[in-house]
């Protein structure tokens, strides 16, 4: 298995008028040719300002502060902005959460798909159009010869997230990011988009990294999950050691407040609010609301430590020194 | 988990009072948020405080002041703010005045009296006066050549036949924006504006804000047919360029303060209403709204205690944005000749007098064109400030 | 394929055409409230328009007598003049004898037409341009100085405007002229003027929609398209962007006539604007008609024409209600 993407201590900034905010602080991971990544965080933990970086999406005042991106051997922070373009679209694409607002609404669906496919192919507007009609078939929009010519609004959320995918797709990229794909949709819709996902995925080959903060959705489609929070990575590790084997306080938190119909428990939130990236605590980001936090959790910053086969998390708990604690939580 | 003494106190557990400064931060209401956010803004500050100083200047300044609005004193007509005296001598002063009229003036610029001359020696282009025992005289030879050549000088004075240098230029300590044509004290006048200019525009809004929040909130809360219909209505009104109807009451109800009023009033308040309307609709279907349906409160109750006080953002940031809309229109109206009618003095009216001796008198311009423009800058300021201050989109 | 996207444009015609026919219907039915408005309060006036300080001569009584049959029930005057209108003739001047309304409207229209179409120019093509370019470099000095003489456009009254460029630029400068239409030269001041408050406005409604449509989520997949800086702002902002501006125009239009009056007195352009003021000072009763009814007329013709070109640019709207 060869490593298609790899992020070393990547940190990204704001350097807004009120100071920097530390939106990424030091991420490292890889993810494989073929493989699906999912990255589970709440909202400012960081996970799609990685994804922006990877892209080159960051808007002033964002900006990658230091690290490398290695993508096919070959970093992307080192690229121009025209280097960087012709990445985009074409060898690494995303999707992002809403698909009511993520479509331009005065173009048409075929002209933003061709729009994609014409900017990195050198193909005439008859076979765009051609090739087109073939995504909106793949993603399984019904009657596409009409529907190519339809404008946003005359679509569904669900439809309008497929489209999304399908202008994704359409230049066949090795990585397809997909920031929040499901959230804004109905959970019937939501199925039908993750399995669709899956197939294209198996079909084409392409790689995927999946932002969410729904576990449900990552045990549906991925195989590796990484847990992030205060803009660090907490625990990282196969999908099967994260939900029954968690060694994170975090991760713990995450599983504990699924719903689960069978089990009549209530359900257990986190307290707390997430830490303030323009000030961030020089220890663990999460050692505020965690029910272990040791005195050391405050002041210094854990490293990894392994706690089996690709399975890693950073916390002191891990630690030698530590006292033994055992961590309820997991999946049953 | 008890430890033993050597053991690293890294490992304890950290207190709840060191984590829980790092919890949770504290939250502002809506209102408080806004005014917050206003005062940060600069302009919008200055704009505020221009408005109040505008309002207090307006309301106490002709009380103080010794002039009314329509004293005349025609020898004192068309006299700038700021002129060039010449020295008689240690106690007399003269200013020449550009229709070539002489005032003893006091050596810091209050004017004492005009003067007539006594002798007007037409054929050797002169004037002669006598002050105080000495003899003064303007020989204007040289003004249509100085037409011609703007580097001539127009005029020369003689005391005692020496011929004497403008010892100095003074601001006008009696008139301080200078006089118009008849006389009257431009100062004095512009206040009064001020007066005419605010008067119209508050009671103009007032009424727009009374009949649009009226219409515009049943409109909306009623909805259905209702609805349409009044929309229509609005509608129609808004296809024809109102500033032609105000101007079409103005000719047929004689032209005044009140009329103007009237005039704005039937017009103007279809902007508030749609904007009370949009308002409605939608704060109609929030849910604090079904609630108080469901108790059974009355729909006027509801209409006041929750509708409106909700929808109250974009309602002031229009009434603001309405004050100066209302100025600009009574200035316009005034200028074409509209307005109030002498010697009542409109802004307007004062900058279309002007008009006439703009090149000689200028400063009879620029007093009110300058209480216009800084009037219409603060409201605008704050206006703007208000409408991002009250943006809910904006909330940090 | 081909047939059903053929099929589907037969159809949005269809839509475009009875979209089209019921504007038209409202704009003929809001035309005739204006011209009976105006015909009824022209009537209103309190003892009748020819009760005034100095009589007028009587070759004038004569006319709108003959013209008018003042004595005729108020319907039968109303039918009389609803036909004259249609047919161009609003009725001779009260004032000047022996001109008709018709006349004047004829000498004046082509002098303020070229004036405000000047006007609406320059508006749309600076104006436009530096609200984009203001956005772009939002924060940035380019921004300041364009917000701020956006912000001087529109709080200083054309007038003021007017007045400041005549006194300093024709009075202590002396190098434009301060009256007339007749050289290029002559349009600078009255165009900068009147077009002076729309240009700041047209410039700070660019900006602002320029900014709300570029936090937008669909300029974001564009970027994440690989699309070009230049095609992401020229292709998908612009468009979206300007939709506020098109529903604009028609107000802008208004502004620009109401401004030609002052405009035309100050500059001294004898346009339609300039006659227009006079008869208001003259209480000249059918030129005030009439004139008014044209500027209506002619202002609901373009808020007609604005409607239909928003349509065809925003295909978010239902032509179907």
């Amino acid at each position: 298995m060869e490593k298609l993407i790899e992020l070393k201590d990547v940190k990204t900034s704001f350097f807004t008028h009120l100071g920097e905010v530390q939106a990424v602080r030091g991420v490292s991971y890889s993810l494989n040719k073929g493989e699906a990544l999912g990255i589970v965080g709440e909202s400012g933990s960081g996970k799609s300002i990685t994804s922006m970086s990877i892209m080159g999406l960051l808007q002033y005042p964002g900006t990658v502060k230091s690290g490398e991106i290695i993508f096919k051997g070959e970093d992307l922070l080192k690229k121009n902005k025209k280097e960087m373009r012709s990445v985009r679209g074409n060898e690494i694409a995303m999707i992002f959460q809403d698909p009511m607002t993520s479509l331009n609404p005065v173009y048409t669906v075929g002209d933003q798909i061709m729009e994609a496919i014409r900017k990195h192919q050198n193909v005439s507007k008859a076979e765009a159009l051609k090739k087109a009609i073939e995504m909106l078939i793949l993603v399984g929009i019904p009657d596409p010869e009409k529907r190519i010519n339809a404008y946003p609004h005359e679509f569904s959320g669900g439809m309008r997230q497929r489209v999304m995918i399908a202008i994704a797709l359409s230049c066949e990229p090795d990585l397809l990011i997909a920031d929040e794909p499901s959230t804004a949709l109905d959970v019937t819709i939501q199925a039908q988009i993750l399995d669709l996902m899956k197939e294209l995925k198996d079909k084409l080959n392409t790689s995927i990294i999946l932002i969410t903060h729904d576990l449900g959705v990552v045990a549906d489609v991925c195989s590796r999950v990484l847990v992030m929070y205060g803009g660090l990575i907490m625990e990282e590790g196969k999908v099967e050691d994260i939900f029954y084997n968690p060694k994170h306080p975090y991760t713990v938190g995450l599983l504990k407040s699924i719903p689960k119909i069978e089990h009549k428990e209530r359900l257990v939130p986190i307290e707390g609010t997430p830490p303030d990236l323009l000030h961030p605590p020089k220890g663990c980001p999460f050692a505020a609301r965690c029910e272990h936090a040791m005195n050391v959790c405050m002041e210094e910053r854990p490293e990894f430590f392994e706690c089996g086969e690709g399975h890693r998390s950073m916390c002191w708990l891990l630690h030698p020194d530590s006292p033994k604690t055992e961590l309820k939580g997991g999946v049953r | 988990m008890i430890k033993g003494e050597g053991m690293d106190k890294r490992w304890e557990k950290a207190s709840e009072e060191i984590k829980g400064e790092k919890k949770i931060r504290p939250s502002l209401t809506y209102w408080q948020d806004a005014w917050r956010r206003l005062k940060q803004n600069k302009l919008s500050m200055i704009g505020l405080v221009v408005i109040i100083l505008l309002f207090i200047t307006a309301i106490f300044g002709p009380m103080v002041s010794k002039f009314s609005y329509e004293d005349q004193d025609l020898k004192f007509g068309n006299i700038a703010p700021r002129f060039d005296i010449y020295e008689v001598d240690k106690s007399n002063y003269i200013y020449v005045h550009p229709e070539y009229k002489l005032f003893t003036v006091t050596s810091d610029g209050e004017l004492l009296d005009s003067l007539r001359p006594v002798k007007n020696d037409m054929m050797n282009s002169q004037k002669i006066y006598e002050v105080d025992g000495k003899r003064v005289v303007l020989d204007y030879k040289n003004a249509k050549l100085a037409k011609k050549n703007p580097s001539i000088q127009k005029y020369k004075i003689l005391v005692e036949n020496k011929e004497t240098e403008v010892t100095k230029r003074v601001f006008n300590k009696t008139y301080f924006f200078g006089t118009d044509s008849h006389g009257r004290d431009l100062f004095i006048r512009v206040l009064y504006g001020a007066r005419i200019s605010l008067t119209v525009a508050i009671v103009a809004t007032l009424v727009n804000f009374f009949i649009g929040i009226f219409y515009g909130g049943i409109s909306g809360y009623l909805g259905g047919r209702v609805d349409a219909v009044m929309t229509r209505i609005m509608d129609i009104i808004s296809t024809i360029p109102l500033l032609l109807y105000v101007i079409l009451l103005m000719v047929i109800i004689a032209p005044g303060l009140k009329t103007i009023i009237i005039a704005m009033g039937i017009t103007f308040w279809v902007r508030m209403a749609r904007i009370v309307r949009g308002q409605t609709l939608s704060i109609k279907q929030h849910e604090y709204v079904m609630a108080a349906k469901t108790i059974g409160a009355k729909n006027f109750r509801i209409l006041s205690r929750h509708i409106i006080p909700n929808a109250m953002g974009p309602i002031i940031v229009s009434l603001t944005m309405m004050i100066p809309n209302a100025i600009f229109t009574e200035s316009f109206l005034s200028f074409i000749g509209l307005g109030v009618s002498a010697p009542q003095a409109s802004w307007g009216t004062l900058a279309s007098d002007a008009l006439a001796g703009i090149r000689t008198y200028p400063y009879q311009l620029f007093f009110p064109s300058m209480a216009i423009s800084i009037t219409m800058l603060a409201f605008n300021f704050l206006g703007d400030g208000l409408r991002d201050a009250l943006d809910p989109r904006l909330r940090k | 394929m081909v047939c059903k996207a053929k099929q589907n444009l037969i159809i949005g015609e269809e839509r475009m055409g009875k979209f089209i026919f019921k504007r038209l219907g409202q704009m003929l039915f809001t035309l005739y409230i204006v011209i009976t408005a105006t015909f009824f309060l022209m009537h209103a006036i309190p003892g009748g328009p020819f009760t005034r300080e100095k009589p007028l001569p009587p070759a004038v009584i004569a006319a709108l007598e003959a013209k008018f049959n003042m004595n005729a029930p108020l319907h039968v005057q109303y039918f009389d003049y609803m036909k004259g209108v249609f047919s161009f003739d609003f009725g001779p001047s009260f004032q000047k004898v022996g001109v008709n309304v018709i006349d004047l409207v004829q000498s004046g229209l082509p002098v303020s037409a070229k004036l405000g179409g000047t006007a609406v120019l320059v508006v749309l093509i600076i104006g436009i341009p530096l609200g984009i370019i203001s956005a772009m470099k939002q924060n940035k000095w380019e921004d300041y100085v364009v917000t701020i003489l956006a912000t001087l456009g529109v709080t200083i009254p054309s007038f003021v405007i007017a007045t400041m460029i005549i006194y300093v630029f024709s009075g202590k400068l002396g190098i434009l002229p301060s009256f007339g239409l007749t050289s290029w030269k002559h349009y600078i001041g009255p165009v900068i003027a009147l077009s002076g408050f729309s240009l700041a406005f047209v410039s700070k409604l660019t900006r602002s929609s320029m900014l709300e449509v570029l936090q937008q989520d669909y300029i974001r997949t564009a970027r994440a398209k690989g699309l070009s800086e230049f095609v992401v702002i020229g292709k998908h902002a612009l468009k979206n962007a300007l939709l506020p501006v098109v529903t604009y125009v028609g107000p802008m239009i208004a502004g620009i006539l109401t401004g030609s009056f002052v405009i035309e007195k100050i500059f001294a352009i004898p346009g339609m604007g300039k006659y227009f003021v006079e008869s208001v000072g003259n209480r000249d009763y059918t030129v005030i008609m009439g004139v008014t009814i044209f500027y209506a007329g002619f202002y609901i013709i373009m808020v007609f024409l604005v409607d239909i070109i928003y349509v065809l640019i925003d295909p978010r709207i239902k032509l179907h209600d």
